[in-house]
Order: C-alpha cells, then structure tokens, then sequence
C-alpha cells in the first residue's frame, strides 16, 4: 500500500497555498513513502530466500511458484515507479527526499529481475532437464581465448 | 564433492551478447557460488550485481538452479539493463 495519491492531494494543495509547515510534511510523507517502499522490498527478498528457493516437489509446481513471486515482483515494482515519480518531483524542485537514490537502486534491480519471466526459467530448466547445459569451463576457456587474441 | 557450474542454452547466447567485463564478472560469481554452495534446501538463488563502466551503470540478474542430487549449479537466465550512473 502506498499513500501516492495523499501526496498528489497536498502537494497540489501547497501549490494552491505555499506554507513551510505544509512543505515540511509534505517532505516528511515522501520519506515515508520511500522508506515504506525500501521495507516492502526487503521483505519480498527475505521471503523468497526463506520460503520460496525451497525444492517444489515437481516442475509444474516450481512454474506456479515461479510466477508467484514474479507477480509480487512486478507489484512492487508498480507501486515503487509510483513513489519514484513523486521523490523525482520533489527532487526537480529542490526538495530532494533521503533514501530516493536507494529506492532507485531497488527499482533497477527488480527491473532487472523481471525481465527474466516465469516462461524464460521454465525453458531453460526444460533445456537443463534434458541434458543440453554446457560445463562453465568450456565457455571460460572460450571467453580467455577472446581475451587474449 | 564440489558442485560443477554449467550454462544452459538459452543463458549461454544471453551471456554471449554481454560485454568482456561482464562476461567475467558472472564467471566469477559462478565460481563463488561453486566455492560457497547454497543450503541443501534451496533449489535456486538469486545473484545481481551492479557494474559501472563506459559512463553508466550495468545491473546485471542471475538466476542460477542449484541441483544438489546432481551437484550441478547452473544459471537459467541472465538479464541485463543499463541505466544513467
């Protein structure tokens, strides 16, 4: 849950009506914002490390679980693009909000991490399960031959 | 026993595409998760890292499946973005 949409009310309402008092909790619920975002986010990590790498008892089962904590990814991420919005706002005004440049790093590592689809997994470890996977070795000795030529 | 580290298809062509830097900086992260395996319970694991070079930040997302009967380690799926530093 975020409160983007009471921050859009009081900033428009400082608009209307400068006052310190109202840009200093305007200042305050970005930072909240953020900070609420950066919480959410760690406990999405937290909760794939303890309870989703867990062994799934078959592949169709992994796929569901897959998807799973790839839909909690992609809500974050709507939810973060939201409050990014606003902390750049405030930040182009010369308001800029502590802990933004963290939440921006959170962001491009979700990005990141939902560009590999739930699909894209289930057909590498389909590829894995029949047996095409190359030993590391053999692409490391390509990628030194590279290197040197 | 150590775990042998391998590619699968898919993320071998992904690898390719990367630059040198990059292609080495996940190598090592291979050879580290070969060095520190992850616990018997867990099938997967998730490594990113963030690499700047040439003016701008390269995220770089692994995924890497952790076969323990086998004691294979093999990454599933690379992805990379690259943004403003």
């Amino acid at each position: 849950m975020t409160a983007v949409t009471l921050f859009d009310v009081l900033t428009r309402d400082e608009s209307v009506r400068p006052d310190p008092d109202r840009a200093e909790r305007i200042e305050r619920l970005a930072k909240k914002l953020v900070d609420g975002a950066l919480a959410d986010w760690q406990r999405l990590l937290e909760y794939e490390q303890e309870f989703a790498s867990l062994s799934c008892a078959t592949p169709a089962l992994d796929d569901e679980r897959n998807r799973s904590m790839y839909g909690m990814y992609e809500n974050w991420a709507e939810d973060a693009k939201e409050v990014l919005a606003r902390v750049r706002s405030c930040a182009a005004s010369g308001r800029a909000v502590a802990n933004a440049g963290d939440l921006e790093d959170a962001y491009a590592r979700v990005r990141a991490r939902l560009g590999l689809t739930p699909e894209m997994v289930s057909h590498a470890m389909e590829q894995v399960r029949q047996g095409q996977a190359r030993p590391l070795k053999e692409l490391r000795d390509e990628l030194l031959a590279r290197i040197r030529a | 026993m150590s775990f042998s580290p391998e590619f699968a298809p898919d993320t071998e062509s992904q690898w390719q595409d990367l630059d040198l830097d990059l292609q080495e900086l996940i190598i090592d992260e291979m050879e580290y998760l070969v060095a520190n395996p992850p616990g018997i319970h867990q099938d997967y694991v998730y490594r990113d890292f963030a690499h700047d070079a040439g003016g701008v930040r390269h995220n770089v997302f692994l995924r890497i499946n952790v076969d323990h009967r086998r004691q294979r380690i093999t990454i599933v799926g690379i992805v990379h973005i690259v943004r403003p530093i």
